[in-house]
């Protein structure tokens, strides 16, 4: 299946949730003088669902569908997502400095970068600038980990 | 007679050394977010954002402008040296300003389009001054009718931005709806959609969302496509004073093709300088030079660009309408601070206005000097490579984000974004209607369910107060003009995905 046409059920299924869950919060009706929270998401969600309906019915009949991203593109990109990922758990464990030395390291690694000298100073040399200024200077209470930066 | 006396006021306040170097630094930003390619002002000012909430809101605010309009006149210097523009609007100025350098004229190139950007820029904010404050003036008589109207106004720029896909923008601006509605009900104090969760409570965090929709999307799609540069020398920089006369002309037109658009919602600097390159080409003697090198070619669509962000902000500050993605965030910059743009920032805030707008014209020298003499520094900056560059810029959007409120839950939601805006941009969704649906998303809600509330829950409320009428007739109409000119466009002429 073509990838506009499942990115479109999924805003089908998407304002079909925000309408069923917006039900529960109470639709309410200014006739009656009830206002309740759910009105105006509803009608977001229902907006949704019908949008959504319209693309997917459009995206069937013409030719010129979206495709799938290249394999190799994304996988680069999914890769540096990734790498984001492990520095963002990384961070309360050993620290921000550490944490993002190697972040800079191995996500310049991926993107191509092959001269050591220059990855090392940049990844060091940022991280320690960052802390310093960031953490020292402006007073962000950035995560210490076990050596103390 | 009284705007000047509080522009003169606001230069007061402007001259201050550290909102000078908040000028300055703002200057130095945009012009760095312009020349990078891949960085425009919207993601520019996303990434620092962040980082600029340890300042008072006047300074902070000073900064952010700064990089908007800062990177409207970096945007022209790669365009003309490396065939690569920086920004958006900056896509014409090549077509003309590399052909001009490969045939030597770098330099006059360069400075021509720095000139322009200067008179384009500063035409604009005397604009910005005599225009806002009387538009800000007649909008206090507003109630939540008329405000219900003028979201619906400025929810219409979601066609526009929406390029050549309306549903798929209608949709973009849906999901913004949606986010925009999570956490408590503005009027009843409801959870809705925090499934349980505290932290979801006080509603998604507007900076994360723009970071990752903006800053962590654009390096990863960005990272796909690394390629090498060609770069041409600067010879001559400054214009002859004869070059300077005939070319008067030129800016003047792209200034007045620039500003006035740039007040209606929709039209950003972007399209407005594609705009400024045909009317100028109709204009010229020798309309067969266009595409080989004419300077008209580099004043037209610079002095249009920069007039027209100029002209931007009237909308913005007297009736708090972005009509550009980059604005929206800068919006958002200002609600964050708890100023909430509008007609009565210019009674309750003077000197907050004035002080920005003093500080525009302050930037707009700083600029042209940042531009014409250190023009060399800024090209070389292009040849930082991306696998140095892209990291770093990941770095400050995980510590921008994080600053805001110290909480790493901020960064997963940035992270997020991240992925849906790579997506988004995949599956050729534009992402610029969700950030201004999911700001005005809570303002639309609060006016309708007021005005709701004062009918007795008619809808004739909206029809029977004229001025509510004249905005919901002027949101038709903007609709209606932008599907027509879609219709009559050619799919190749139409911007990709509107103005991101």
């Amino acid at each position: 299946m073509k990838a506009d046409v499942v990115a479109a059920l999924f805003v089908v299924f998407l304002g079909f949730f925000i309408s069923i869950m917006s039900i529960s919060l109470g639709v309410g009706s200014f006739e009656r003088d009830e206002e309740s929270s759910g009105m105006f998401p509803f009608a977001t969600g229902l907006g949704l669902f019908i949008c959504g309906l319209f693309q997917a019915l459009g995206s069937w009949r013409y030719p010129d569908l979206v495709s799938w991203p290249s394999c190799k593109g994304a996988l680069k990109a999914a890769e540096l997502l990734g790498i984001l990922i492990v520095y963002v758990i990384l961070f309360r464990g050993i620290g921000y400095t550490l944490a993002t030395a190697l972040f800079l390291l191995f996500s310049s690694l991926l993107l191509g970068a092959r001269n050591w000298w220059g990855i090392l100073s940049i990844s060091i040399g940022t991280a320690l600038l960052c802390w310093y200024i960031l953490g020292e200077m402006l007073g962000i209470p950035l995560s210490a980990g076990p050596f103390g930066f | 007679m009284i705007s000047i006396d509080f522009l003169l006021q606001g230069f007061g306040y402007a001259l201050n050394p550290f909102n000078l170097l908040m000028a300055f630094l703002g200057a130095i930003f945009g012009t760095l977010v312009g020349v990078l390619p891949g960085i425009g002002p919207t993601a520019g000012i996303a990434i620092l954002l962040p980082l600029t909430s340890w300042l008072n809101p006047t300074p902070a605010i000073i900064m952010l402008s700064g990089i908007y309009y800062g990177a409207m006149y970096g945007g022209s210097t790669t365009s003309i040296l490396v065939n690569v523009p920086g920004e958006v609007s900056s896509v014409v100025t090549a077509l003309d300003g590399y052909q001009l350098a490969k045939q030597g004229k770098a330099g006059v190139a360069l400075a021509m389009a720095a000139i322009s950007s200067f008179v384009g820029g500063t035409l604009g904010l005397i604009g910005l001054t005599f225009f806002a404050p009387p538009l800000a003036e007649a909008a206090l008589i507003f109630g939540p009718p008329e405000y219900f109207g003028l979201m619906c106004l400025a929810l219409s720029v979601v066609v526009s931005l929406a390029g050549r896909r309306l549903p798929k923008g209608l949709i973009s601006a849906g999901v913004g709806l949606f986010l925009g509605s999570i956490g408590q009900d503005p009027i009843l104090g409801n959870a809705r959609f925090t499934f349980g969760s505290l932290k979801l409570l006080g509603g998604i965090d507007f900076v994360a969302v723009v970071v990752g929709l903006f800053a962590v999307s654009e390096v990863m799609i960005n990272a796909e496509k690394v390629g090498a540069v060609v770069y041409q020398k600067i010879t001559r920089l400054y214009p002859t004073l004869q070059e300077l006369r005939q070319s008067l002309g030129a800016m003047l037109r792209s200034t007045l093709t620039g500003f006035f658009p740039s007040l209606l919602p929709g039209c950003a600097p972007g399209p407005i300088s594609f705009l400024a390159y045909d009317i100028e080409r109709r204009f010229s003697r020798h309309p067969e030079m266009f595409g080989k090198g004419a300077i008209e070619g580099v004043i037209a669509p610079e002095g249009a660009n920069n007039a027209a962000t100029s002209g931007g902000f009237v909308p913005m500050f007297s009736l708090g309408i972005p009509t550009s993605s980059a604005l929206a965030v800068l919006l958002s910059a200002l609600m964050i601070y708890g100023l909430k743009p509008g007609p009565m920032l210019f009674k309750e805030r003077p000197d907050f206005i004035w002080t920005v707008i003093a500080s525009m014209y302050i930037g707009n020298v700083m600029l042209l000097i940042l531009n014409l003499p250190l023009v060399g520094i800024w090209a070389r900056i292009i040849m930082i490579p991306y696998h140095y560059l892209a990291p770093l810029v990941l770095v400050f959007c995980f510590i921008g984000t994080f600053s805001i409120r110290n909480n790493l839950f901020d960064v997963w939601v940035a992270i997020l974004f991240g992925l849906i805006g790579y997506l988004m941009h995949k599956l050729k969704y534009p992402t610029a209607p969700l950030v201004l649906a999911m700001i005005l998303g809570p303002m639309l809600e609060q006016s309708v369910r007021q005005s709701l509330t004062i009918s007795g829950g008619s809808v004739y409320i909206f029809i029977s107060r004229p001025i509510a009428l004249g905005f919901l007739i002027l949101a038709t109409f903007a609709v209606i003009l932008s599907v027509w000119s879609r219709l009559r466009l050619k799919p190749s002429n139409l911007p990709q995905s509107g103005t991101d």
